[in-house]
């Protein structure tokens, strides 16, 4: 379940890029198609490296069940002084708009 | 509460009212003038207005073979009832007695839905046009069957003078449709006669109460059944579904393959590939030769190398929640601690 969470919000985000960067890639590819070649390039070893991460992952014995303990674990660690500091700024904002 | 008072009536009447067993008639005889326990039978089951005669067969309980057509507002006479009612050594006592037949017919305007309900007329002695709405079953060629039952308690057995099993002409009614159509035959395949004579009139009495409870018993069974579900669904730690809906929500969730997003998220890609245990094994070639290096299932799938594993991961767990929890306790520390700028409390 805890994998299907982080693994959906992963999902979202990265789509979220996707449709973000879609009109600068599309100038790009248009316009600079050599640049968008060689980010496709990197993007492609990255792709590489990434689908490697798996096969290390089967040789260590780790389970699914730990391995999304500590992605949660830092994913909370690290999302909640964001929402900290979010929370700060609205109400600075409030204090400012108050006066 | 309702149970435990039918249940004190029914232990009140078990030991203030005598001669309760019943004197049950399911072994009808089949020959003419047969004898079934005290009472002589008749076993002739009369067509009257289509002339034919029918033997009551033998059997547990007696059923009646027709198998012959059966003419549109003709009735069975069954006679064996009014000749239990001469005998003298029935008077004065309570019966109770259930009829059904199966019944036969063919139309020419049957739609073609499989559920369509009729009405039949089921007359008797007692009940007077006791409509029946049937579920009707189609054979195929224009042919249906229905079956057809009529239970009725007498208080005493003097109330019926004559006993009609009566069926008139079926209108078949089609879903959806608000016309009827009227069956052009009717055949009677078999009638089933249970019947049940009571050797006291308190007998009626115990055997309505012995109904309410039984009523009421499976009222209760079906709320306990209920509560159970209920209970069964909170208690059910079960999570597959909400896992299985949870995967499929993001199903719709599709990234496009672009050069600079994908620089961009290739961290969050790098981290999904880590919570997916779909283990692809790579391979490079040199040389004109191709080497697959396998994944890690190779070795963890042999003889006893999923305990092993799961030992390990047991070692795993435990220095991983170790430091889990200092960490969290480190960032309490740091939460807590006024002169720590990273988390401050705004001076509202």
């Amino acid at each position: 379940m805890i994998n299907s969470i982080l693994t959906g919000i992963f999902k979202l985000v990265i789509g979220l890029v996707n449709v973000i960067l879609l009109p600068i890639e599309t100038i790009i590819s248009t316009y600079i198609p050599s640049l968008d070649d060689a980010f496709t390039m990197v993007a492609m070893l990255f792709e590489n490296l990434v689908n490697f991460i798996p096969w290390v992952i089967s040789w260590t014995g780790l389970n699914s069940t730990i391995i999304g303990l500590i992605v949660s674990y830092f994913t909370f660690k690290l999302t909640v002084p964001f929402i900290v500091h979010t929370v700060k700024l609205a109400i600075s904002w409030y204090d400012k708009l108050k006066v | 509460m309702k149970k435990y008072l039918i249940t004190a009536i029914l232990l009140f009447s078990f030991i203030f009212v005598p001669n309760l067993k019943a004197e049950k008639f399911n072994n009808v005889y089949a020959n003419y003038g047969g004898y079934n326990y005290n009472y002589v039978v008749d076993g002739i089951v009369r067509c009257d207005n289509c002339g034919y005669e029918f033997l009551l067969s033998y059997g547990s309980p007696p059923y009646v073979l027709v198998n012959s057509s059966f003419p549109v507002g003709s009735y069975y006479n069954i006679t064996a009832f009014s000749l239990l009612l001469n005998n003298p050594s029935t008077q004065n006592r309570g019966a109770s007695y259930s009829i059904t037949a199966d019944v036969t017919f063919y139309t020419d305007h049957f739609l073609p839905q499989d559920n369509v309900s009729g009405h039949i007329k089921f007359l008797n002695g007692i009940i007077q046009n006791e409509n029946h709405v049937v579920n009707i079953n189609n054979n195929g060629g224009g042919y249906y069957t229905f079956s057809i039952t009529s239970n009725v308690v007498l208080s005493d057995v003097s109330d019926l003078t004559s006993l009609q099993l009566y069926l008139t002409t079926p209108f078949v009614c089609g879903n959806g449709d608000s016309s009827c159509y009227p069956s052009s035959s009717l055949n009677v395949t078999n009638i089933n006669i249970d019947l049940e004579v009571y050797s006291d009139k308190s007998e009626i009495i115990m055997n309505n109460i012995n109904t309410n409870i039984n009523i009421t018993n499976e009222k209760l069974d079906d709320l306990n059944d209920t509560q159970n579900d209920i209970k069964d669904a909170i208690n059910n730690t079960e999570t597959t579904g909400a896992s299985n809906t949870a995967n499929s929500f993001f199903d719709n969730f599709q990234d496009n393959d672009f050069g600079l997003s994908s620089i961009i998220t290739a961290p969050l890609r790098a981290i999904n590939s880590m919570l997916s245990d779909n283990c692809v094994a790579p391979s490079a070639t040199y040389k004109g030769q191709t080497f697959s290096f396998p994944c890690g299932s190779m070795l963890w799938n042999r003889e006893g190398g999923e305990e092993f594993r799961n030992f390990i991961n047991v070692i795993y767990g435990g220095f991983l929640a170790y430091f889990v929890i200092r960490s969290l306790f480190l960032d309490v520390e740091k939460l807590k601690n006024p002169n720590n700028d990273k988390v401050e409390v705004q001076k509202l």
